[in-house]
């Protein structure tokens, strides 16, 4: 009889128990779904919203891919574009010298010519403005950079023309004795004023001239002023126009 | 028989009871619409997968979203720079041009005069030495066309820039690194009255040669005269510019 009574009330209690585990589960059951009408529909719905959000973010993806790409495009190309402004700076550069517009210096010669005073002295700087043209000649054929005459910038424009007691190069007054300065190698420049029989020599022995030649490393030539403008000249695309 | 009998006479109160109890919960449970649904159990895992996937994915796009908008700022900076650097460049382009027509490294054309110079051929009692054409003439007859605003001039097809030399190469002279022979010819950009006058005013070097020594000089005016640039010009290895301070 004990026994019985112990395996009812065993068996009461196991049910209770389990009773009362169901009842939890479903109290915390509908703890978290609170009350909403959790049905397949909305589901159903929210899987909607999932995909739709999946589509939003693989467009996005492409979306940013490709802007990368266009980042990286822009920044090649202006790599490039800054590339080639590296050059054309360069090119601005040698023109600017070439033009003769601009302050220049670098190595060279500056070459002084005198009267000599003397009794040898058979010409005068008035009828020996052709020696200094053929000077000057010598200068470029020697690979000259750059020439000035007493300060006065040498271009294909310049004329050398005694004016009264002056001179008149690029049409200021300068007066003798010539100070020529030129930019490029020293050695060859040197060498082709120093040629037997070449300008020097006859500047010197023939017509009585002091040449002093003096070695630079830092000869400094002004510019003869950046604008030229041209009156009857016209580069040859305007005639199209 | 009667053992059935017993059996349900002694249970039946437990059964009865039980009923009961059973006929109340259920009317509990619809009364209080507790509908005990198995299938609630699982919403509830997929309603949480549900709510991790979406919030993975809204934070996602947030990220991207925010991405877009950095990239979208750095290509239009770029964009800005390069545009920059395309004006400047443009800017040296033209800078470039303008300088060229003045080395002389452009076609021009305009007014200006022809110049022949050649050798004299025909007076026998000059010496050799005096009848022929020489750079030193050359030179000084393109000076006095400099003395008169010639802006570009060119001896047989070869343009005169600043770094041309004219110099005597036994027969022939080298200009520009070429030679050229008698006769010359000069052509010359400019106010052709005042060009003409290298040649016709009587203190001028070519009417000095030709007067004296006979050296054959003709010049004509002209309406247009064409002038070729120079290809190449001489590379610069020594000279550099000074810097503007300014």
């Amino acid at each position: 009889m004990m026994n019985k009574k112990v395996i009812n009330a065993i068996i009461f209690c196991i049910s209770f128990a389990l009773f009362f585990t169901v009842i939890i589960q479903y109290i915390s059951s509908k703890n978290i779904l609170k009350d909403n009408d959790y049905s397949t529909q909305y589901l159903a719905s929210l899987r909607l919203q999932l995909d739709e959000l999946e589509k939003e973010r693989k467009e996005l993806t492409q979306s940013l891919t490709s802007i990368n790409q266009k980042l990286l495009e822009a920044t090649e190309s202006n790599k490039e574009i800054k590339e080639k402004n590296d050059v054309l700076q360069d090119e601005l550069n040698m023109y600017k010298i070439m033009s003769g517009g601009y302050d220049v210096k670098g190595e060279g010669l500056i070459i002084t010519v005198n009267e000599s005073g003397s009794l040898e002295q058979y010409y005068t700087f008035q009828n020996s403005t052709g020696m200094i043209l053929s000077l000057i000649s010598n200068l470029n054929s020697a690979g000259a950079e750059a020439i000035s005459i007493n300060d006065q910038r040498y271009t294909s424009y310049t004329e050398l023309v005694p004016v009264s007691n002056f001179f008149s190069i690029n049409g200021k007054h300068v007066a003798a004795p010539f100070v020529i300065k030129v930019i490029g190698d020293q050695r060859t420049l040197e060498s082709a004023l120093n040629f037997p029989g070449g300008v020097v020599d006859t500047l010197k022995n023939r017509m009585g001239f002091t040449v002093e030649i003096e070695k630079d490393a830092n000869v400094q030539i002004s510019g003869n002023g950046k604008t030229k403008t041209f009156k009857y000249l016209k580069p040859v695309e305007q005639l199209v126009d | 028989m009667s053992g059935c009998v017993i059996m349900v006479k002694k249970y039946v109160g437990r059964y009865l009871i039980m009923l009961i109890i059973g006929i109340l919960l259920i009317m509990v449970i619809k009364v209080f619409g507790m509908d005990y649904d198995l299938n609630n159990l699982f919403t509830i895992r997929t309603l949480d997968s549900l709510y991790n996937s979406i919030q993975k994915e809204q934070t996602i796009i947030e990220d991207c979203k925010n991405k877009i908008i950095e990239c979208e700022e750095l290509v239009n900076k770029t964009n800005a720079i390069k545009n920059n650097n395309i004006s400047e460049s443009n800017r040296i382009i033209q800078q470039i041009d303008e300088l060229k027509i003045i080395c002389g490294n452009t076609d021009v054309s305009g007014q200006g005069i022809t110049l022949r110079i050649a050798d004299n051929v025909t007076d026998e009692t000059l010496s050799y030495n005096d009848k022929i054409v020489h750079d030193l003439d050359v030179r000084l007859i393109v000076n006095d066309l400099n003395n008169l605003g010639a802006e570009a001039i060119a001896i047989n097809g070869k343009r005169i820039v600043n770094t041309t030399e004219i110099i005597c190469s036994g027969p022939v002279i080298s200009i520009n690194g070429e030679v050229v022979a008698a006769p010359f010819f000069i052509k010359a950009i400019g106010d052709p009255e005042k060009l003409i006058e290298a040649v016709t005013s009587e203190s001028s070097y070519a009417y000095f040669i030709k007067k004296d020594y006979g050296i054959d000089i003709t010049a004509m005016k002209n309406y247009i005269v064409v002038i070729s640039g120079k290809a190449k010009n001489r590379k610069i290895s020594h000279a550099m510019c000074i810097d503007e301070e300014n």
